[in-house]
């Protein structure tokens, strides 16, 4: 008998399930709204995690037959995940991608086209976006991810006022070109015993970091227009490299600044110049709109600093802070995805709607929405707000395309010898391009 | 019917080294279809790729140092384990941990170990009153840093040989102890000989991880100061999943495995000449 009831009470409420789930996909089918869980894979970690599980929460609630599986992961590994889960077919819906990657991406078919979705929700992406958010997500014409976080906005020079007063500066006003940078840099540098033990900006190791940063900044360009020249043997390359190895060897080289960062970041491995900035042993730190949000975490309670846009080469007249910009993390549906139209409305959402606003104002960043960061919450809140539209305002375009990594590695490959000294700039310079050349000259024979 | 050991076989191991095999002789960018392109991966590979003999130079400097040094460091662990000492299971335990230790975390350990200022190598010679190196900034330390690394992971050949050092039948050291042998003469003329077999064993394993090292690479230097760490994997890797080359990247792991199993099959026919199999007639 109590079995009889058992199975009874099991069949009713499978057949309540069962009709539940049935109305409302006819619900769904009827009104042809998209539904179903969208898988989405992202890298928003750490203190972003609240941020975000309250923007999926808002979506879900505007949005009752979609539900969004937030995925973390690594960075390190995510375009390996990628690939594999395209190749099989089992990519998930919405995926995390940084744009520099779009080309490639885009070019073996693995991503989803947004057209359809823009035109048919009467979305310009010319109108919402900056330009070259807008460009950096699209490739030949064809837009394959939506802006997240912003292109630009990754290397602003932030100063700490209370060193500079100590020093007899004025606190309210930082550097403007790279002289200003190199005179300051002379000012504050301390050794002791031949070790470095304060600095100005610290210099950089990376050879990366001469045309990816500083190249901008002197009129510089990665490719020349038509896509089909590198332009790294150019005299804009030459003085930026001159000038970013110059102050490398006032410290004495990579070893020296190795032994600084031994001492002014002990056992940090990652964000060495950031550390060193927070204990007062750099004086300046090259580094993004992120620190809005990192410094009152992470710096000491009273931390005083100032920020502008990136320093110029003074002494090119065609020279301004502008930023070379090639990437910066969108969202994007891949090939195959199995709710792409509800991954479309997750898209909307984060990307061009109130959960970038929430998502991004949280951490007092800007949006790559042009209207967006126009809020008065922001000049509220942040009161280097002007210096953030600037730089966004005036960053550089760059087409990335998808032998791009390859031919950084090359540069990458031919610069590190200048920076230890171990050849000439010139011939540094040269043999980048030559390498580089290569690889891009390959690429296009292949487009032919 | 077909054996599950067979099919598991076939499908998780032979299959894959085909495709793999298939790949090397295309132009493979992972999501579209392979293109047929003959021998030209390997015809770029010696003739265009300056990282190929670089990688190769790095790979055969670590393999030399690192697989000679593991052998007689863990030998020598061994010969202490195996003495008869209070706590000695806790002392094997101790050798055997670090084995089981992440790589990440490992590389992160060993990053501060090697920080030149409050890690074990700045403590240590400041206390001699230097100047530590910096390891892993320097392109003439960073190999033998990564080598020293390798180290922390001789556990399982230890064991290995501990297995094997209690194989060798205590009448053997009666004998000799009663003939008057010193004990370093019973290392040489027993125990060494005896063991031959298992240093066969280690030596063979060792080739084969290390030349196969990557993840300290991968995790720590990424390859660099100057490609310094640039080992064949690590620039095998870099190929097929940052460069999407997957035709390359296949290419360059049968060359890879070509060249191990080369060195594989001259150790064994060497080991005729110099392993001892005790009590074979």
């Amino acid at each position: 008998m109590r079995k009889n009831l058992i199975c009874v009470l099991l069949v009713l409420s499978l057949s309540a399930l069962t009709a539940f789930a049935s109305g409302n996909s006819e619900q769904a089918a009827a009104t042809g709204a998209p539904s179903g869980t969208v898988d989405f894979v992202n890298v928003w970690g750490g203190t972003r995690v609240p941020l975000m599980d309250k923007i999926i929460k808002e979506f879900e609630q505007q949005h009752p037959m979609i539900t969004i599986n937030s995925e973390l992961i690594p960075q390190s590994g995510m375009n390996e995940r990628y690939l594999t889960s395209i190749a099989s077919g089992t990519p998930a819906d919405v995926i995390m991608l940084n744009r520099n990657q779009l080309p490639y991406f885009a070019s073996q078919n693995a991503l989803t086209s947004l057209d359809s979705y823009l035109k048919r929700d009467g979305m310009d992406m010319s109108k919402i976006y900056y330009d070259a958010e807008a460009k950096l997500s699209q490739w030949k014409g064809v837009t394959y991810a939506l802006p997240n976080a912003t292109a630009t906005g990754w290397a602003l020079l932030f100063w700490n006022k209370t060193m500079f007063k100590e020093a007899g500066l004025d606190p309210n006003k930082g550097p403007q070109t790279w002289q200003d940078i190199s005179a300051l840099n002379d000012k504050f540098r301390k050794t002791s015993n031949g070790d470095v033990r304060q600095v100005g900006l610290p210099p950089e190791s990376d050879p990366a970091a001469f045309y990816t940063k500083w190249l901008g900044a002197d009129n510089g360009q990665f490719l020349r227009d038509d896509l089909k020249k590198l332009a790294i043997d150019s005299p804009e390359s030459k003085a930026t490299l001159t000038w970013v190895y110059g102050e490398l060897k006032k410290v004495g080289g990579i070893d020296k600044l190795t032994s600084f960062y031994d001492y002014a970041a002990p056992n940090d491995t990652s964000t060495q110049a950031r550390t060193a900035f927070y204990n007062g042993k750099a004086a300046m730190l090259l580094d993004g709109v992120w620190m809005f949000y990192q410094i009152p975490q992470e710096a000491p309670k009273g931390f005083d600093y100032g920020v502008t846009t990136i320093p110029y080469n003074g002494n090119n007249p065609n020279a301004r802070s502008s930023v070379l910009v090639d990437g910066g993390w969108g969202y994007s549906i891949p090939h195959g995805a199995k709710h792409a139209d509800a991954a479309w409305e997750w898209l909307k959402f984060a990307c061009a709607g109130q959960g970038s606003k929430e998502f991004f104002q949280g951490q007092t960043r800007p949006t790559p929405i042009v209207e967006a960061n126009q809020d008065k919450w922001y000049y509220d809140n942040n009161p280097y707000w002007n210096v953030v539209i600037k730089d966004a305002e005036n960053a550089t375009f760059s087409q990335p395309l998808p032998v791009s990594p390859e031919i950084k590695t090359a540069i990458n490959n031919a610069i590190e010898p200048v920076l230890y000294g171990k050849t000439t700039i010139d011939a540094g310079l040269a043999a980048a391009q030559s390498a580089g050349q290569k690889i891009l000259s390959d690429y296009w024979a292949k487009q032919h | 019917m077909i054996s599950p050991w067979l099919l598991r076989f076939l499908v998780l191991t032979v299959g894959p080294m085909l495709a793999s095999l298939y790949f090397s002789f295309t132009d493979y960018p992972i999501l579209s279809a392979p293109q047929w392109t003959g021998v030209d991966n390997f015809r770029t590979m010696v003739a265009s790729d300056d990282l190929f003999w670089l990688s190769l130079g790095n790979t055969f400097y670590y393999v030399g140092i690192s697989v000679p040094l593991n052998i007689v460091a863990s030998f020598g662990f061994a010969l202490l384990l195996n003495r008869k000492l209070r706590g000695e299971d806790v002392y094997r335990t101790l050798v055997y941990l670090p084995a089981m230790v992440p790589i990440v975390a490992s590389a992160v350990l060993w990053k501060w170990i090697f920080n030149s200022q409050s890690g074990l190598s700045g403590i240590f010679f400041h206390l001699l009153g230097m100047q530590s190196p910096h390891w892993f900034e320097n392109p003439a330390l960073s190999k033998p840093a990564l080598i020293i690394m390798s180290l922390w992971n001789i556990g399982p050949p230890i064991t290995i040989f501990l297995a094997g050092l209690q194989g060798i039948p205590g009448y053997l050291y009666e004998a000799a102890h009663i003939d008057g042998a010193k004990p370093m003469t019973q290392l040489f003329r027993i125990t060494l000989p005896i063991m031959t077999p298992v240093v066969l064993f280690n030596l063979v394993m060792g080739i084969i991880n290390s030349f196969q090292v990557f993840a300290p690479a991968y995790i720590i230097t990424q390859g660099g100061p100057l490609n310094s760490t640039m080992f064949f994997m690590y620039h095998l890797y870099r190929q097929g999943f940052q460069f999407f080359k997957m035709g390359y990247a296949s290419a360059l792991s049968w060359v890879l495995f070509a060249i191990i199993l080369l060195f594989t099959l001259t150790i064994f026919r060497s080991s005729r000449s110099w392993v001892f199999y005790h009590g074979a007639g």
